[in-house]
């Protein structure tokens, strides 16, 4: 039994990983209905990013952490100018062509430049645990969790209460509406990408408090992201922060039960089930 | 979309088919035998991709799974039962043909993103079951052992198999060929200019977007044969990752998508250039053939949608003498 609440635990402090990287999906498909392939990519960016600003000013992940959330949201405004903006209109074949051509670019130079090599930060926090009645919480992974739930309200916050988070909800409801009303909607999707970044760029951070780097480490992570943005409904907030704890506990609980090897089936046979009866996630949502 | 893609000439396809039945006659050096049949194996791979996600416009990151799958059904009907891999090839065909059938019809019925993430879903969930399946000797793959017989599909020589993979491939797009002019392939035309028009004219678009998908695993399930025996040792790393899926992907957009010949212009200008990558900087510069496939794909995902077979008949209707049923589009 205690393992069993042990194993859900640890999959609440996970999914909130995953919550935070399918915030950034999920913000990203929901305003311009793009699939960012290069999601996975851009959490192994932001982790190698948080890495050297580790070995070389020495800075810790947790302080390198809006600095990291900052660099990202540049090249993601960057990016959406150059690459992204030019595939809106096209078939949606080709706007897939674009950003997996650009993660498959991005992972393969990082094994160019930094090579294959699994790096880790050793900060001091890395180890620490409690131990509430009898459950072992690690430090790190909490702070993750916080900073994801954090994350969220902030983005929340952002999009309901500020100018520029009414033009974006604005542009993700109606795009020509919005233009007509003013709103320069292209500014508007290279902030929206750039915020999207911006969370891998905090999810990326609190990962590197606990875990490594390599130039494949991001595509496992965003695969789970899109499971858990189609549970929570693609383009939905609130909705992809219980999906990826929903999907955190089904993979820690199952790794517990049958085996972890099959984590990655298990989250499949879940993601197939909501598409099948519930093709808008299980909180509704618009299905496109 | 395109409406006029270039004619086919037929003495142009009379002449390259000569060239290629005479290649291996002046082709002594091994090595690049290899690569012609490197190239020919992914233009009949790309070639099958292409029915769904050229012609039909679903696109698939799935099919290695369908790949490994004949490989690996072929290898254990022959290994464990002793069946020849030419039936073996047979059986696996009409089984991913089944499976995609089965996965298909529900998986078909999502559109766009969902579906991708459907596919790509499944081809790691069977890559995953193979590699922690025992019987099928899991992450130590199968090792063929060499027999030079023909009734067991191994060659002491590569000429066969360069002869064999080229039937295949004329096979191949022969199906390709009759498909885009029967009614499955109007209607899947149908089905990828708009999905919404076709089921309002009463297509039953997952119904066809299944058929498509059966022919389109089953030419899979026989590429994978071919390569089992080629290789002569299968791994679910090898076959069925997602690098592989995507490969079949590029070679198709990058020679256009949804044309006759498009998969095999692809492979015929990637596949060298991807061995020339790897045998020039594999060792140093891991990752610089990678780096060369993204940018293509890239490039062709931002600036040319229509790939090579595009911008041929862009060159095509700009130089012949304007007829009313050329049209060079735009888009």
């Amino acid at each position: 039994m205690r393992e069993i609440l042990q194993a859900i635990v640890n999959g609440i402090l996970l999914g909130g990983i995953y919550s935070l990287i399918a915030i950034g999906l999920s913000l990203i498909w929901g305003v311009m209905r793009i699939i960012n392939w290069a999601h996975g990519a851009m959490v192994m960016l932001s982790m190698y990013i948080t890495f050297f600003a580790y070995s070389m000013f020495g800075l810790d992940p947790l302080i390198a952490l809006p600095l990291v959330a900052v660099i990202m949201f540049i090249v993601g405004y960057i990016l959406q100018m150059i690459l992204v903006e030019r595939t809106l209109d096209s078939p949606w074949i080709s706007r897939l062509c674009a950003t997996f051509g650009l993660m498959m670019l991005l992972e393969s130079l990082a094994l160019l430049f930094w090579s294959s090599n699994w790096r880790a930060i050793p900060v001091t926090y890395g180890t620490w645990t409690f131990c509430i009645g009898g459950i072992f919480i690690s430090f790190s992974r909490l702070v993750a969790f916080s900073l994801a739930l954090l994350m969220a309200l902030a983005l929340h916050l952002f999009l309901n209460r500020t100018e520029i988070g009414k033009a974006i909800k604005a542009t993700a409801q109606d795009r020509e509406a919005a233009a007509l009303m003013g709103i320069n909607i292209h500014n508007i999707y290279r902030i929206t990408f750039g915020l999207g970044l911006a969370a891998t760029g905090v999810a990326g951070a609190s990962l590197m408090t606990f875990y490594f780097v390599f130039p494949k480490v991001g595509f496992p992570f965003a695969l789970t992201a899109y499971i858990v943005c189609v549970l929570g409904g693609l383009g939905k907030l609130n909705g992809a922060v219980l999906g990826g704890l929903i999907i955190g506990i089904a993979q820690s609980v199952s790794a517990y039960l049958i085996s972890p090897e099959y984590k990655m089936a298990v989250s499949f046979v879940i993601f197939l089930a909501v598409l099948y009866f519930k093709p808008g996630g299980i909180f509704g949502g618009v299905t496109e | 979309m395109k409406k006029n893609p270039l004619p086919y000439n037929i003495f142009f396809i009379i002449f390259s088919l000569i060239n290629l039945l005479l290649l291996p006659i002046f082709m002594k050096n091994p090595y690049f035998l290899d690569i012609a049949i490197t190239v020919l194996l992914y233009a009949f791979l790309g070639n099958a991709w292409n029915i769904v996600g050229g012609y039909c416009g679903q696109a698939s990151l799935g099919h290695a799974a369908y790949y490994g799958i004949g490989a690996y059904i072929s290898t254990i009907l022959s290994l464990k039962f002793g069946i020849s891999p030419w039936i073996g090839m047979i059986v696996g065909a009409a089984f991913a043909g089944i499976l995609a059938i089965i996965l298909g019809y529900p998986s078909l019925r999502m559109k766009g993103p969902y579906f991708v993430f459907f596919t790509i879903g499944f081809a790691e969930t069977i890559r995953v079951l193979f590699l922690t399946w025992k019987w099928v000797e899991g992450s130590r793959g199968i090792i063929i052992p060499f027999q030079n017989n023909p009734v067991n599909f191994i060659f002491f020589s590569k000429i066969p198999y360069y002869y064999i993979i080229l039937g295949f491939l004329i096979i191949g797009m022969f199906i390709t060929y009759s498909i885009s002019r029967s009614k499955i392939g109007k209607y899947s035309i149908a089905i990828r200019e708009d999905e919404t028009m076709a089921e309002a004219l009463g297509i039953d678009t997952a119904l066809y977007k299944s058929y498509t998908f059966a022919i389109s695993a089953s030419l899979m399930a026989v590429g994978g044969t071919f390569y089992a025996q080629y290789v002569l040792y299968i791994h679910p790393n090898d076959l069925m990752s997602l690098n592989n899926s995507v490969i079949f992907m590029l070679i198709a957009v990058a020679g256009g998508k949804g044309t006759l010949f498009g998969p095999l212009i692809g492979s015929a200008i990637i596949m060298p250039l991807w061995e020339y990558f790897r045998a020039t900087f594999g060792g140093r510069f891991a990752g610089l053939g990678i780096v060369f496939a993204g940018s293509i794909i890239l490039i062709i995902g931002t600036a040319v949608p229509q790939g090579i077979m595009g911008i041929l008949t862009k060159i095509y209707a700009k130089y012949s003498i304007s007829k009313d049923n050329i049209v060079g589009e735009e888009k």
